[in-house]
């Protein structure tokens, strides 16, 4: 048969790993800074744009959609086109999706430091550039899709299933959960409230772990393992089922999220059921990854790319028996809003993402740049290095986790709470909060002489662009021929298996989320629950802006030692107007849904909530939270009421008819009876500011429920 | 939101959609299960090794 010449096109892989490289090195340079924060609270520099609140969301997001996400096209772009034999389908879409998604970086850590959040944990990013989003990915799966039409071979190896799985999951979980009423070029509320909101939420935000983190990852495993060991994957078989079962299983298991909170229980056991069966296909990933280096243990002593690649396979193992034993309710109850969360997530960041990302470029570099890799030794101390700084990071931030949680439920004889004060656990995870920090400055450094590596081996190199290949023209091929499999006859059709995945995730996510608009009962309307008033809309807004929820929760669970703590514990029917909703994933400042319940244990006036903004440390000397001083600065943009009233009202939010045009005079009123109660107390603050509205709204959440007088 | 309440709760016997649906997930994943077992091994050892065609061919090169 004629062969037939093409290129494969380096260039793009070249771009996307620099793009990696730098990212990475950005984003873990923030994540360095974040945990220093939460030793010196003086490192939030008492400016906006640097305050924790704001700057966590940089972290986890540079981390994911720079790091990951460019680690994800590094590898899929140089083995798709040698999988299907032939080069990218077009050179345009290429070069567009990787500046695109260049661009949505730079806005994403712009908007976010500015405070433009939706205030939704890893989908933080504002309605103009969830669309640039949307553009960009469609562009970077239309390209991938037609470069597999017209392909060289004629099957499709499972690493480019993972792939269309991730693309198109990716994109309905993107635009399901991004569903916003616009009302400013850059603002806007999610369609979802309350309970709605945090199942859409966490429907997307645990399949974005799987779909992102996960399936490419284990498109790239199954791609760079074999050909760094230089041997086929253990078992094709296990491979094709471990990847059906994955699709299948994780779209469901989001409400693990979301145990003993305000959510319907049978959405809670779902999740707990899934999460338990998912251990099966995780595993079988897992072994199928380690089992294809069977022989070849003698060579893992001494490559380090194998090295970093059993790590990370490792780390995916612990990461993905950890979840589900965190999805049972009984370990959830203990570890959900501690630290033990924040270990979990970076096993599974630092070792399965990580590790992988940095076998995958020291394998890549030598062979695009057509020489020998600069250091094996310093390889090889990078990775003792970043194992160590696993370690480090994650065994303190266990044992913290576990120390919050005794502490936190601990009575004593009389019958009250050992530790009442919340920061006496603050005080007590301390050291484990340096050791963290410690651990991730590690990790870091690590991925500092990874970089200098790769730059020497660049400089030693020779880089050619384009590489030449040939291989026959694929003949054109009918239906199913007789006597042909379904699955093998799906696999050389790649645009039914993309329709067949695409069904598959929507059941799961749609039999979520209809029985909540359907069951009346899932969310018990209580009648004296009432929406916001423009001012604590507004203390709303800033609340969210200020990524406030990075720290604290709004959510009180029916334990005895969180009712104790915090006061009555949540109803679903209480947060039917907030859109977003604010439950928060980690408690590293106390609950806040009852601080303004005036016979609860933790009231406090206006007065001590302005002083505690402005110096929190001057109200509690060991306290982490940042300064907000320029709450007192700022005003409320009362020119945005309207909008914001008209939106909600949009969203069944019930305001009076016309209510926007006079919702400043409630506004003005409201403000100056607060500012009017602080200069009784003799602290002068304009009624405009912005420490107005947040006061306003922290008095406000949480007391529909009872009696507040 | 209300607006999909109300054709939801439209659709006769729309509570057992979701049942349905995940009937239809299980038995459409054990039939995949079940044909992938039951794959023959040649062929699934010629699938496994795609990715190492490359190469073999370039070492088939250098070989003669
Ligand atoms: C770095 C994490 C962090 C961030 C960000 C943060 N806080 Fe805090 N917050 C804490 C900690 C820790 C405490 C407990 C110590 C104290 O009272 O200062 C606390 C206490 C509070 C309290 C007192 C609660 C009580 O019951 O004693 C309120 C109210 C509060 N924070 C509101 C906010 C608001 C509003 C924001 C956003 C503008 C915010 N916090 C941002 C960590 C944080």
């Amino acid at each position: 048969m004629e062969l037939q010449k093409f290129y494969y096109d380096n260039k793009i892989v070249k771009m996307f790993a620099y793009a990696t490289l730098f990212w990475g090195i950005v984003g873990m340079l923030v994540g360095v800074l974040i945990a220093f924060q939460l030793i010196f609270p003086e490192l939030n520099f008492g400016l906006a744009f640097t305050t924790f609140g704001r700057v966590r969301p940089v972290h986890t997001n540079a981390i994911i959609f720079a790091f990951v996400g460019n680690g994800i096209f590094t590898g899929y772009y140089y083995s798709l086109q040698r999988l299907l034999k032939t080069g990218m389908a077009s050179k345009w879409m290429s070069t567009f999706h990787f500046w695109g998604w260049q661009f949505i970086i730079v806005l994403a850590a712009v908007t976010l430091l500015a405070g433009y959040t939706t205030g939704k944990e890893y989908a933080e990013l504002e309605w103009p550039i969830d669309i640039l989003i949307a553009v960009v990915w469609v562009v970077f799966g239309w390209n991938m899709m037609w470069t597999i039409l017209k392909r060289r071979t004629k099957h499709i190896y499972v690493a480019i299933w993972f792939y269309i799985a991730t693309f198109v999951t990716v994109a309905v979980l993107h635009i399901g959960n991004s569903i916003e009423i616009p009302w400013s070029w850059l603002k806007s509320y999610p369609v979802y409230a309350g309970v709605q909101d945090a199942l859409v939420q966490w429907w997307y935000g645990h399949n974005a772990v799987a779909f992102f983190l996960t399936t490419p990852y284990l498109g790239l495993m199954y791609y760079f393992m074999p050909k760094a060991a230089n041997r086929p994957v253990y078992s094709y078989k296990l491979s094709i089922v471990h990847f059906w079962a994955l699709i299948f299983l994780y779209i469901w298991a989001g409400p693990h999220h979301l145990l003993y909170q305000a959510v319907p229980n049978w959405a809670q056991s779902l999740g707990t059921v899934f999460s338990i069966m998912l251990i099966a296909p995780s595993w079988g990933g897992m072994i199928n990854g380690l089992l294809t280096l069977r022989g070849a243990w003698d060579r893992v002593r001494e490559d380090p790319v194998l090295k970093f690649f059993v790590v990370a396979v490792t780390a995916y193992g612990m990461s993905t028996f950890e979840g589900p034993m965190l999805s049972l309710k009984s370990i959830n109850a203990i570890s959900h809003f501690t630290n033990w969360t924040v270990g979990h997530v970076h096993i599974g960041a630092m070792g399965w993402n990580g590790f992988l990302t940095f076998g995958m470029i020291y394998w890549l570099f030598p062979k695009m740049f057509k020489t020998k890799l600069y250091s094996v030794k310093l390889a090889n101390l990078h990775f003792w290095l970043g194992t160590l700084a696993i370690l480090f990071y994650s065994i303190p931030l266990y044992w913290a986790g576990w120390t919050e949680a005794s502490m936190f439920k601990q009575f004593n004889d009389a019958g009250t709470l050992m530790y009442p004060n919340f920061l006496q656990v603050v005080e007590q995870i301390m050291p484990m909060y340096y050791m963290r920090a410690f651990g991730g400055t590690l990790y870091f450094l690590g991925a500092f002489l990874l970089v200098y590596n790769i730059y020497k081996t660049v400089k030693a190199g020779s880089f050619a662009a384009y590489e030449e290949a040939e291989a026959p023209a694929l003949e054109k091929e009918g239906g199913r021929k007789p006597g042909e499999g379904y699955h093998r006859f799906l696999e050389r059709k790649p645009v039914q298996f993309m329709i067949l995945s695409i069904v598959a995730i929507l059941i799961g996510g749609l039999v979520e989320v209809i029985p909540t608009y359907l069951i009346k009962s899932n969310i018990p309307t209580i009648a004296s629950v009432k929406p916001y008033t423009p001012l604590e809309l507004h203390g709303r807004d800033i609340y969210i802006a200020e990524g406030c929820y990075n720290c604290h929760s709004q959510m009180i669970r029916p334990f005895r030692s969180e009712t104790e703590r915090y006061g009555e514990y949540s109803k679903a029917g209480e947060y039917v107007y907030d859109h977003p909703f604010q439950w928060g994933s980690k408690r590293t400042g106390p609950d806040l849904w009852r601080n303004g319940v005036k016979t609860g244990r933790n009231y406090k006036p206006d007065s001590w909530h302005y002083n505690h903004f402005m110096d929190p440390q001057k109200m509690n000397a060991t306290s982490i939270m940042p300064a907000y001083p320029w709450l007192a600065d700022y005003e409320i943009n009362l020119d945005l009421t309207a909008a914001k009233i008209r939106a909600m009202q949009t969203l069944g939010v019930p305001y009076p008819e016309g209510y926007d045009k006079v919702a400043n005079d409630d506004v003005k009123a409201q403000a100056e009876k607060i500012a009017a109660g602080l200069k009784a107390q003799g602290i002068d603050v304009g009624s405009n500011k912005q420490v107005i509205a947040l006061i306003a709204y922290i008095q406000r959440i949480g007391t529909d429920i009872v009696e507040n007088k | 939101m209300g607006i999909v309440r109300s054709i939801l709760s439209g659709i006769d016997g729309v509570f057992w959609f979701p049942l349905i649906a995940l009937l239809l997930f299980v038995a459409f994943f054990v039939v995949m299960a079940v044909h992938t077992w039951t794959m023959k091994k040649s062929r699934a050892e010629e699938l496994a090794r795609l990715p190492l065609e490359e190469d073999e061919e370039k070492n088939n090169d250098f070989n003669s």
